[in-house]
């Protein structure tokens, strides 16, 4: 078509510009850190807490965000009954910077769910990306920002994902565990290849089994999706750690000296060394 | 353990469930759980502060989007751009977060300025353009121009007497062309013969997924020698609307009028239409009758139609709004609109009373840039009427000499009466 000559207050002719791809806009924010499972039951709230709680130690602020909105249980696993949680963000009854509140034993923030809220188990779009922005935002006030993720790979977790940079996978020795952390992986991957995954195994027999168990996982990645990802830590069968959850309280607290806390002090130490090296 | 039970009786009220027991040597730890805990249990204290602005407008935009089905990518797309306006932005409220996030153009008709050569109207069957192009007609009439009609819909039954009757109302003066060369030779003619006409030149309505009549409609605009105005209907489903705008934008529409605003509710596809191909909203049709003036595409209103059928804000940002008079929501705006708005504040009450308060209430002069079109000046001014209100019909009575009115207007609004 020839061009048309603009005579006045009618608009000459322009083609459509290409439309931009959310990920194209979004830089993801390097301090926040998914922590996933695909599965559920491997011990990704508790690692969150745990190693949030070991971070707080070392005078790091950290945000642990309940981001398995419909079943959300931070508040369960630290027997606390907070006031506020996203829910009443997101009805508009307290802000995002209200709802945050610290956990004073350990000195680390959380932004909780809601257990059992229909509303939060289907959030539309536009409030799944508004609870993203705002922990883009509130990002640039903590050291790191963990995602509780829920398991699955639905609406929510595929939303939040973009943002983070790093991706910590617990799994476990189960065939279910694995394959799940890999179909997690694979499509996590896939939507946002930005993001580095950290293994870590979490109720392994013994330091040398969760070696295995992590080739095993690494192997299968490097052949299917040519990814190898690598290890972030090893944590070690602990029968504390189940009395710790009983009990709702951080394992930091009560069993400072057991083996799973030991575990998890090498990975938050990688954690701290990995923020001093400069980008 | 019944000492245990009455403490989470006291504690949690009557429904709690004992989940778990722990024997801890002389003692006993016992974990209940329960739905909902009773009023005044405070573990961790949080303190509820009011929400400030800024956090209401972004729930409020939250709300529009999911109200008005907004595709996912769409809602993801818009909370996105909303998260990069500056804080400003925000503080000023939905109106605010509008102006940056679409695009407007407003047609500004008026006594003292020029106005447009020419304006064409293109889009799907139905969509309205015979009635938006006759409104046009009336907004140029008010600002004393010199609308001339051409029509080049000469295939569908009706659409010409529908157009010439509007132009015998009106006493504006009608052409109809048959063909891109008729088309061209009559403008030629006319612009020389009358320089100071603004000619409304309306399409055949097209399939814009037809090769054959985007290829005629493409003659067309040829022979016009100016891209056209898309006119698309409201209330239609979002993607299919985009898929509309994109088609019609390949055909250089840069302008965007929506029509049926009256009839529908959800307006995910002038939302979606407007934010993708970055349309610049030009005027809103809202009723089919001609007496229902044109609203000018600006933020102001179309905040007013996204917001005017939404549930009302949440009681804490109401509180916030009685607090602060230039409240920042478009939502309370409106306090005399019927749930069809026309956009106009009620007579005689609209310039004394609301104006100077609410800096949200659409009155005459802050819609339209004729100062001087007063009722009381000016008879012609029958268009500032509400017909959703029966005092303005009396009003019209009392106020407006009907005499010089075009005789098909006035039967119109006395069956309104």
């Amino acid at each position: 078509m020839s061009p048309l000559s603009p005579l006045s207050d009618a608009s000459p002719l322009k083609t459509s510009p290409s439309r931009k791809t959310v990920n194209e806009l979004l830089p993801p924010a390097e301090n926040i850190i998914l922590i996933a499972s695909g599965k559920g039951g491997v011990g990704k709230t508790w690692f969150s807490i745990s190693l949030a709680h070991l971070l707080a130690q070392k005078s790091k602020r950290i945000l642990v965000f309940d981001g398995d909105l419909g079943l959300a249980n931070i508040d369960i696993q630290l027997g606390l009954t907070p006031e506020s949680d996203l829910g009443s963000v997101l009805e508009g009854t307290v802000s995002f910077d209200d709802a945050i509140f610290t956990y004073s034993p350990a000195g680390f923030d959380i932004l909780a769910g809601r257990s059992g809220s229909g509303a939060l188990a289907q959030l539309d779009f536009a409030q799944l990306t508004r609870i993203r922005e705002e922990l883009r935002l509130q990002a640039l006030r903590y050291d790191w920002v963990f995602i509780d993720l829920g398991a699955g790979i639905g609406g929510t977790v595929r939303s939040l994902t973009p943002i983070a940079s790093k991706c910590l996978l617990i799994i476990n020795d189960e065939p279910t565990a694995i394959t799940d952390g890999y179909a997690f992986l694979k499509v996590t991957r896939r939507t946002c290849p930005h993001i580095d995954f950290e293994i870590v195994i979490n109720q392994a027999d013994s330091e040398h089994a969760g070696q295995e168990t992590f080739e095993g996982f690494a192997r299968v990645c490097e052949r299917f999706i040519n990814y190898k990802p690598t290890l972030g830590g090893i944590i070690r069968r602990d029968p504390h750690v189940k009395d710790a959850i009983r009990n709702q309280t951080s394992i930091v607290t009560r069993f400072p000296e057991s083996t799973a806390v030991k575990d998890l002090a090498k990975i938050s130490s990688k954690l701290v060394n990995l923020q001093k090296q400069p980008a | 353990m019944d000492e245990a039970l009455k403490m989470i009786r006291d504690q949690m009220g009557s429904d709690a469930m004992i989940i778990s027991t722990l024997n801890e040597g002389d003692r006993l730890r016992v974990t209940a759980a329960c739905d909902k805990l009773p009023e005044k249990k405070n573990v961790v204290a949080v303190p509820q502060k009011p929400l400030v602005n800024v956090d209401a407008v972004k729930n409020r935009l939250c709300q529009i989007i999911a109200y008005h089905s907004l595709s996912a990518q769409d809602s993801e797309a818009l909370i996105t751009a909303l998260y990069k306006l500056p804080r400003s932005t925000l503080e000023n409220g939905l109106e605010g977060i509008f102006e940056a996030l679409f695009n407007f153009n407003p047609f500004a008709f008026s006594k003292t300025s020029a106005p447009p050569k020419q304006i064409m109207l293109a889009g799907p069957v139905g969509a309205g353009k015979t009635v938006t192009l006759a409104k046009l007609a009336i907004e140029l009439l008010l600002a004393e121009k010199k609308p001339v009609i051409l029509s080049c819909d000469v295939l569908k039954a009706g659409a010409l007497e529908q157009l010439q009757a509007y132009a015998r109302a009106l006493q504006v003066d009608s052409y109809t062309c048959s063909s891109p060369q008729e088309l061209e030779q009559t403008l030629e003619r006319l612009q020389n013969q009358i320089p100071q006409a603004t000619f409304l030149i309306d399409t055949p309505g097209v399939n814009p997924f037809n090769t054959a009549e985007i290829q005629q409609l493409t003659q067309f605009i040829l022979a016009s020698k100016l891209a056209p105005i898309m006119v698309l209907p409201a209330g239609c489903d979002p993607l299919e609307t985009l898929d509309h705008a994109l088609a019609l934008k390949d055909l250089g529409c840069t302008k965007f009028i929506t029509t049926r605003m009256d009839a529908a509710r959800r307006y995910g596809g002038l939302l979606s239409a407007l934010f993708n191909e970055h349309l610049d909203l030009y005027a809103l049709s809202a009723g089919p009758e001609i007496a229902n003036r044109l609203h000018p595409g600006s933020a102001k209103t179309l905040v007013h139609f996204v917001t005017s059928s939404l549930p009302e804000p949440t009681q804490e940002l109401q509180k916030e709004n009685e607090n602060t008079p230039a409240n920042s929501f478009g939502t309370v705006a409106f306090p005399a609109c019927p749930p069809s708005p026309s956009g106009f504040a009620p007579q005689g009450q609209s310039n004394q009373e609301q104006s100077p308060h609410n800096p949200h209430c659409l009155t005459k002069d802050s819609l339209h840039t004729s100062p001087t079109f007063n009722t009381s000046q000016d008879p012609t001014a029958f268009a500032d009427i509400d017909p959703w209100s029966s005092q303005q019909s009396n009003n019209l009575k009392k106020d407006i000499s009907v005499s010089d009115l075009p005789q098909w207007l006035v039967k119109s609004l006395e069956r309104r009466a």
